[in-house]
């Protein structure tokens, strides 16, 4: 990481805000695993989160004039959500037939258990496999509970920050982030297997 | 356990109390009905377990840099794809300065006392004064049409006959002008060739309406070009 990395967010910020490509470099260099993470989950396709990731910070440095708040970070995030939220409308207006992508439903229907193709589930680890079960299962839930999963419990964001992210209030955010976690629960329960490798490590739940 | 169905807590309060987001007083509460509810003891565990294999989700590294390009913020790059995409709203403003023409026409049409636009149909032995748009080539127009529409009875039927025949006229405007703004404008025929190729009418009119269509056209055109341009 260059020398402007290490510089001040603020300082940083004004500098974007004038229009300094290299200083937004330096703000994209920091962010862009996270940004990229959050593309993943949300979208469930490498392929899908690398584009909506640079989709994200071409808008963001379009917008950085109008940047509010403290964080940076919430910021970005919150352009990347909105990008994916926008590719998910886009797949479902016209759902597209894709083999390595589980197609995320908003509506989180049941479907399919979508296994990975590439590789039997019983030849993955068990660790891998409550993993895939878990990706699959976010990508079930409603968009906005999804999203605040995400930010909270795979980025571990605080509820503070997932609210500055995702807008709405705290209130809005514990239930979306509780409904969220009982669908995962529930999910998880349905599949005993999966459950009993996490519940080995504590004790039994019932 | 039958009692311990109805909870006193809600798995929204059970699940900020995992994050320790709950407010001291309701921590206590939560804490003590967890406490000596198995069942709730028993969904704590279990969010507590979704909530560790979610943070345990592999994290994946960007695959590569996203940093921008001088190329990908560039105002206006010249390409052809963003020549055409601000040209769209000019070309929108063509179809709207078309339209716009169309009811000044019906407009004009309406109000006209039955002198200029019925022309000869309803006065054909004295034609009518031509206002401005009056040209010599509309003597000949129009005593062809007073011949031809002899067995048309006058008034009413006339003014209709006539004010439809602007309003296809100014149709026919508004389709030349839509053929343009999607770009075939030298393909399609002219408004003024479609008017003269068609029989009938007042040439008189015919070229104050392509006269009236240009003039809207070219403003409405550059008005919605400068407007973009501001804009971008």
């Amino acid at each position: 990481m260059n020398e402007t990395a290490r510089l001040d967010e603020a300082e940083l910020l004004e500098r974007c805000r004038d229009g300094d490509l290299d200083a937004f470099n330096s703000l994209v260099a920091l962010h862009q695993d996270q940004v990229y993470n959050l593309c993943l989950r949300m979208l469930a396709s490498p392929a899908a989160a690398e584009d909506a990731a640079q989709e994200a910070f071409i808008s963001a440095f379009r917008k950085i004039a109008s940047m509010r708040g403290p964080s940076a970070r919430s910021w970005l995030l919150r352009i990347a959500a909105n990008t994916c939220i926008d590719e998910l409308r886009r797949r479902k207006r016209r759902p597209q037939v894709s083999l390595d992508v589980p197609v995320a439903s908003e509506e989180g229907e049941r479907s399919l258990d979508v296994p990975d193709g590439s590789a039997g589930p019983e030849q993955l680890a068990l660790r891998g496999e409550v993993r895939e079960a878990l990706q699959a299962e976010l990508s079930l839930l409603p968009a906005d509970q999804r999203l605040a999963i995400i930010l909270c419990d795979v980025e571990g964001l605080s509820y503070e920050e997932v609210a500055s992210t995702m807008g709405g209030s705290l209130g809005t955010v514990k239930s979306r982030i509780s409904r969220g976690r009982a669908r995962l629960r529930e999910a998880l329960r349905g599949r005993p297997e999966l459950f009993g490798d996490l519940v080995r490590h504590t004790k039994e739940g019932n | 356990m039958f009692w311990e169905r109805k909870h006193q807590v809600s798995e929204a309060q059970l699940s900020a109390y995992i994050d320790g987001s709950i407010e001291q007083v309701e921590h206590t509460h939560v804490e003590a009905h967890v406490g000596s509810c198995a069942s709730c003891r028993a969904t704590v565990d279990e969010l507590r377990l979704v909530r560790r294999a979610l943070r345990e989700l592999p994290r994946a590294v960007a695959p590569r840099s996203f940093a921008l390009r001088q190329s990908d913020v560039a105002p206006a790059p010249p390409s052809v794809a963003r020549g055409m995409t601000a040209a769209m709203p000019a070309l929108t403003g063509v179809t709207m300065a078309a339209f716009l023409t169309f009811g000044v026409l019906i407009g004009m049409d309406m109000n006209d006392p039955g002198g200029n636009s019925a022309d000869g149909r309803s006065s054909a032995l004295q034609p009518a004064p031509q206002a401005a748009e009056g040209a010599t080539m509309d003597r000949s127009a129009t005593e062809y049409d007073a011949a031809d529409a002899t067995q048309i009875p006058d008034g009413y039927a006339g003014d209709v006959a006539a004010g439809s025949e602007t309003m296809l006229n100014a149709l026919r405007l508004t389709a030349t002008a839509g053929a343009l703004s999607i770009g075939t404008p030298f393909s399609t025929p002219t408004p003024a060739s479609a008017a003269l190729s068609d029989g009938g009418g007042s040439m008189a009119i015919r070229v104050g309406e392509i006269a009236a269509a240009s003039v809207g056209l070219v403003a409405g055109g550059s008005l919605a070009a400068a407007w973009w341009r501001r804009k971008t």
